[in-house]
């Protein structure tokens, strides 16, 4: 093999197409004859549709057709796994009844020659209800009483967790603090908004092109819906303005898309508007978080109780598991982990920028902020005093942990031992208030099944395909550079291809396993791949004209092999997958109250990276001030 | 967005006679804040006039040292241009701390002063309670989320504040507006051009609906040069004002012989802060005196649930400018 | 190596380059002239000019992102003044010079704004870059580029939700270099 391509500064793959505006996003296909969808939004957010007037919106210049509920079909409900077990996404689907969840619930859908028309339109439906005090707030009483304590997260890990005796350890701790932290509803918003064009190119052939990170899954779920073959639904999406856990599960807009295709049989295009991104398709959930923790007087933590207060909307289950970590980040011999869920009119919730995780660390690192300043020690020396070397709650040691190293070494490069542990004792010439806080990262270390083919053409180049995702992590570059390491090639004679559900199965793109995945698929297709030239008689030349030269030979067309890789279940249940880092950061508060960020320094162990360009693309943060 | 007629306009009379009239038509200028708000539904016009192509883009000197700027110059041509910065330096800071470079490249000088409010209720018709959207219909605000809401000033009918940045050193300068209608020109002063809300805060300036800006005159104001703007927001750029203070002082060795103090943020029009004016002439120009003032005007403040911190805030905003400006050389 | 056929715009009969009639009655006809070529529209004034640009003319370089003016990924070049084309209708702009940024590279060479950004990887997901260039290519000719506040102060009004503002701000500094 050549010398290694991977931890090289490459640059993208796909740079070029991107910085000349020819990166193809969904919104961005031309079809023959298309048509524009504006969707009919609920304006209340509780209560029931009783009538909806399209007669003034029929007639409007333009119009094609109008989907609600009246002239809908009666779609199949999303596949079983999708719905239960609190997974994300809706479990309805639309337009089936006339009952209201939440505001901006989708009503129906306007198709018009254009999209003014279409926009205008939809303003001329008048849609009368019968509304419902609705309830928004996590406190509201009438919900409390049918509150639900969430078993697992998605069918998965436990939501309910106790070890040992919490309320004793509590009543003996030294130092103890018991504080409530609230984070809000927060919304994806990617630059790039959710489009989904729809078009039937026959009775029972969909083709649709959706910004999505879940293309398999988009592919089960519409076929589902529209009861057809799975094979039958084709699904493109070469690249997406963004994500950060949008863009994957089931959401009534791409049926809404393909039932208005089938109605005016033509293509549609449903592009969601900016304000649509709060309304329409997930966000994170609001959650209170309330914390007792005690340790006793060495600074060693007796008792962690992490309770989380979320919620879910009328049409899903799916809980953020703000606990999760709280389970083993740090050693505790008392620990309590309870999620409690309350069902609010509001948008059904979602992972964002990572589920429960995100929000509960940022609590549990708070919170061990505050109990290290209670007793009286540095918050760094706190967590190394608590540092846990295996995984208390799994009983299981670490696949591989150098947290304590990143502690330190963060430290050391943030200057530290600077800290003034006094709050507010630290200030700067313009008479702000300067903060040094750290804190632990941690997100567990995922691999899903995944497949990919590897094709030798004609010319010697080779395609490597599988059905991934293009969100802007870099997926072209790291998968040609693995495909070009395992066949001794150069990058620029492969071509890797994604986003298309006619390639092999991958994962949705999430859970920061798109690269763990997918990447042993790729090497394993390309693995497969030199075998059956060399199995030909043929050994392997890392050169393209030999290659090419190869296969003339042979006789045939192009030599196709295919490679699924799966997670390695016996060292997964050996092992606990984390991955670690430690953050440092400086911030300013001005008399004006105004708040800078000047100092963000994150810290990872030493590892091999795919590309160090993109890597430091993806973990730099600016002094900014 | 409602279907509308288009027309292009060569003169301002010509613009004038085409809306004459036509109270439902709408003058087009950069359309930053018209076309945004035409998208949202909230506004409804069946005919705009568009008046780009109008000469009225001049900045040019006046006799008495007074400078005037053409209705339609850019908000960026207005911010970078040398009679602006030097002598109302106040006005470009004022210009280059609003939106950002491509929006004020696009907006006009009289489109920013008509631009409406950023109020949440007013913003989206999904919200039934506007009284400035829909007369009659409530005050979502008021019990609502309001953190972005007047402290001043403001009537149970409406607690929206006006968002301009250059409106607000425009407050300042006494700047006059030239308006041309059916009837002729007319000349209104700053402090008459916009509204309180009073019982009808649907409308927002005493401009009627078919009269066009064409001018805004800066009187010569010699000590104008001594000017900053503060502007304190929710990020470091690209956000409309919490709070905002143009101030400029002229100044007797340490002592005040004259102020120009205006707020943003804080009320339904630009506030121009009289009582600080007041209070720090003849006193010498330090902290003590700009607190003891800021406090006068805030005195008759009123906060609502989610912006009760403006009021604090501003006073702060208000020490915090007026020291820097009597630290200018 | 990513090649045109899956990932480059589709390119589709019937793009305009004449007039053509539209779907409703009260057109207007506007003359633009983009990157260099002419193209005369009749448009529904609603028309804004980023929805011409993408849905008429398949010229999709143009980001919508937000249609409020909230964001800069519709930035394009009036004149050579950066705006964004979403809050301005196409009717409006009869006989401008329009550039956007699939009129910025020289054939096959790419404009330097443009080799910067893939030098320093400005982008991830890639949707907010074509804004991102076009403004920065303004900025640079207006001359705001002259420290890292300054840069940073006249970006922002291009948002970059993925967040690569470190490296866009290396690729601007670089470009200054190579332009000035
Ligand atoms: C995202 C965003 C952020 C912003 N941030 C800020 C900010 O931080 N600070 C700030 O101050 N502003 C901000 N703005 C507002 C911006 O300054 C205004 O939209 C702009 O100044 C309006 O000018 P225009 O020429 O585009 O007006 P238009 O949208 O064309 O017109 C606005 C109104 O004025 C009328 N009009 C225009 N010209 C005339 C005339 N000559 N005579 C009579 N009537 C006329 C129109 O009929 C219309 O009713 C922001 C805007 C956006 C979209
Ligand atoms: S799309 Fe124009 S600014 Fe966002
Ligand atoms: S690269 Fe994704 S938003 Fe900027």
């Amino acid at each position: 093999m050549s010398a290694t391509l991977i931890g090289q500064r490459l640059t993208r793959v796909d740079g070029r197409l991107k910085v000349m505006g020819q990166a193809t996003y969904a919104a961005e296909f031309a079809r023959p004859k298309l048509a524009y969808g504006v969707l009919v939004q609920s304006t209340i957010a509780n209560g029931r549709v009783t009538k909806i007037d399209i007669s003034t919106a029929k007639s409007a210049p333009g119009v094609i057709a109008i989907l609600t509920r009246e002239n809908a079909p009666q779609f199949k409900p999303y596949p079983d796994d999708l719905t239960k077990k609190g997974a994300p996404g809706e479990d309805r689907v639309p337009l089936q009844d006339a009952e209201i969840h939440y505001a901006g619930q989708h009503l129906g859908i306007v198709v018009a020659e254009s999209f003014e028309q279409a926009v205008h339109a939809t303003s001329l439906v008048r849609v009368t209800y019968q509304p419902q005090p609705p309830v928004v707030m996590l406190d509201d009483e009438r919900v409390q009483k049918n509150a639900i304590w969430p078993e697992r997260f998605i069918g998965r890990e436990s939501l309910q967790v106790k070890r040992g005796d919490i309320n004793a350890a509590l009543a003996t701790a030294a130092h103890k603090i018991d504080v409530v932290y609230s984070t809000p509803v927060e919304n994806h918003n990617p630059i790039e908004t959710y489009s989904t064009t729809a078009e039937w190119e026959a009775p029972d052939r969909l083709l649709i092109h959706e910004a999505t990170r879940g293309i398999k899954q988009l592919q089960r779920i519409i076929a589902n819906v529209f009861g057809l073959p799975r094979e039958n639904v084709h699904i493109i999406c070469p690249f997406i303005g963004g994500a950060f856990g949008s863009k994957g599960f089931q959401w009534s807009h791409t049926v809404l898309a393909a039932a208005a295709a089938k109605l005016v049989q033509r293509p549609v295009k449903l592009t969601f508007t900016r304000p649509q991104m709060f309304d329409s398709a997930g966000q994170r959930a609001r959650t209170e978080q309330r914390f007792s923790i005690g340790a006793d007087k060495n600074g060693k933590l007796m008792a962690l109780r992490h309770a989380t207060t979320t919620h879910c909307s009328p049409v899903s289950e799916y809980t953020e598991p703000c606990g999760n970590m709280s389970r083993m980040l740090y050693s505790c011999p008392n620990v309590e982990v309870s999620h409690r869920l309350v069902r609010l009119n509001l948008t059904t919730p979602c992972p964002m920028r990572a589920p429960g995780e995100a929000p509960g660390v940022f609590a549990l690192e708070s919170a061990l902020d505050e109990l290290a300043n209670e007793t009286g020690l540095d918050p760094v020396e706190f967590r190394l005093r608590n540092y846990a070397d295996i995984d208390e709650y799994e009983n299981r040691p670490w696949s591989s942990k150098k947290l304590r190293e990143c502690y330190e070494r963060g430290a050391k490069k943030f200057d530290w031992s600077k800290r003034t542990r006094k709050a507010g004792s630290l200030r700067g010439a313009d008479g702000s208030q300067i903060g040094f806080g750290m804190a632990t990262a941690i997100y567990p270390a995922g691999q899903q099944k995944a497949g990919a083919t590897a094709i030798l053409n004609k010319d010697g180049t080779v395609t490597v395909r599988s059905a991934t995702h293009e969100i802007g992590t870099g997926t072209y570059t790291a998968m040609s550079q693995f495909a070009a390491d395992t066949l001794g090639i150069p990058i620029e004679k492969i071509r890797f291809e994604l986003g298309d559900s006619q390639f092999p199965e991958a994962p949705n793109n999430g859970g920061s396993w798109l690269t763990s995945s997918v990447a042993p698929a790729v090497m394993g297709a390309c693995r497969e791949l030199k075998k059956k030239v060399v199995d030909l008689g043929e050994s392997w030349p890392n050169d393209p004209a030999q290659l090419a030269n190869l296969l003339a030979r042979s006789g045939q067309e192009q030599i196709q092999a295919e490679f699924i890789s799966e997670p390695n279940k016996e060292e997964r249940e050996k092992f606990s997958f984390f991955s670690y880092g430690a953050v440092f950061v400086e911030v300013h508060v001005d008399p004006l109250g105004q708040v800078r960020v000047k100092r963000v320094i994150l810290i990872l162990p030493n590892t091999t990276w795919r590309c160090t360009r993109t890597h430091r693309n993806l973990t730099s943060i600016s002094s900014t001030s | 967005m409602n279907p509308f007629s288009y027309s292009r306009v060569a003169d301002p009379g010509e613009a004038v006679h085409t809306l004459a009239g036509k109270p439902q038509g709408k003058f087009l200028g950069g359309g930053t804040n018209l076309i945004d708000l035409m998208k949202m539904g909230v506004e409804t016009p069946n005919e705009l006039v568009d008046i780009n192509r109008l000469p009225l883009t001049q900045i040019e000197e006046l006799p008495d040292k007074g400078v005037r700027i053409g209705a339609l110059a850019r908000n960026s041509d207005v911010a970078e241009h040398e009679l602006i910065k030097t002598r109302y330096p106040v006005l470009s800071l004022a210009l280059l701390s609003g939106a950002s470079p491509q929006l004020r490249n696009m907006a006009t000088v009289g489109g920013n002063l008509l631009q409406r409010t950023r109020c949440y209720y007013f913003y989206d018709p999904a919200f039934p309670a506007c009284n400035k959207r829909k007369p009659g219909s409530g005050c979502g605000a008021l019990d609502g989320y309001n953190r972005i809401h007047a402290i001043l000033g403001q009537s149970d009918q409406c607690i929206a504040t006006h968002p301009s940045d250059m409106c607000v050193a425009l407050a300042a300068l006494d700047a006059v507006v030239r308006v041309r209608g059916p009837k002729g020109e007319r000349e209104i002063s700053f402090g008459n051009f916009h509204r309180l809300p009073g019982n009808t805060p649907e409308r927002d300036t005493n401009l009627a609906p078919d009269e066009l800006i064409v001018s805004v005159d800066l009187p010569a104001i010699s000590f104008a040069a001594r000017s900053h703007y503060l502007k304190v927001r929710d990020r470091a750029s690209y956000a409309f004002a919490l709070v905002s203070v143009a101030a400029a002082l002229d100044l007797d060795s340490n002592k005040v012989k004259a102020a120009r103090v205006a707020l943003g943020g804080v009320a339904h029009k630009p506030w121009r802060a009289h009582k600080v004016e007041t209070e720090i002439n003849g006193k010498s120009a330090d902290e003590n005196t700009f607190r003891a003032a800021a406090e006068a005007e805030l005195a008759a403040a009123k906060g609502y649930k989610y912006n009760s911190f403006k009021i604090e805030l501003a006073k702060r905003a208000i020490v915090c400018a007026l020291s820097t400006v009597a630290a200018m050389a | 190596m990513i090649g045109p056929n899956l990932l480059s715009a589709v390119s589709v009969e019937g793009v305009e380059r004449k007039s053509t009639a539209g779907p409703t009655s009260d057109l207007v006809n506007v003359n633009l002239k983009i990157n260099g070529t002419a193209y005369s529209l009749d448009v529904d004034p609603r028309v804004t000019l980023l929805d011409a640009l993408r849905e008429r003319l398949h010229l999709t370089g143009s980001k919508k992102g937000c249609d409020h003016g909230q964001c800069g990924a519709c930035t394009v070049l009036i004149n050579g003044r950066r705006i964004n084309s979403c809050l301005t209708l196409a009717v409006m702009h009869e006989g401008d010079e329009i550039t956007t940024i699939e009129g910025l590279a020289n054939g096959d060479e790419l404009h330097p704004v443009q080799a910067a950004f893939i030098e320093h990887d400005g982008f991830q997901c890639g949707y907010c870059t074509p804004g991102q260039i076009c403004s920065a290519v303004a900025l640079l000719k207006e001359n705001h580029a002259n420290s890292d506040d300054e840069i940073r102060e006249w970006m922002s009004g291009n948002i970059c939700r993925c967040g690569a503002y470190p490296n866009i701000l290396a690729a601007i500094k670089e470009a200054k270099t190579k332009t000035t």
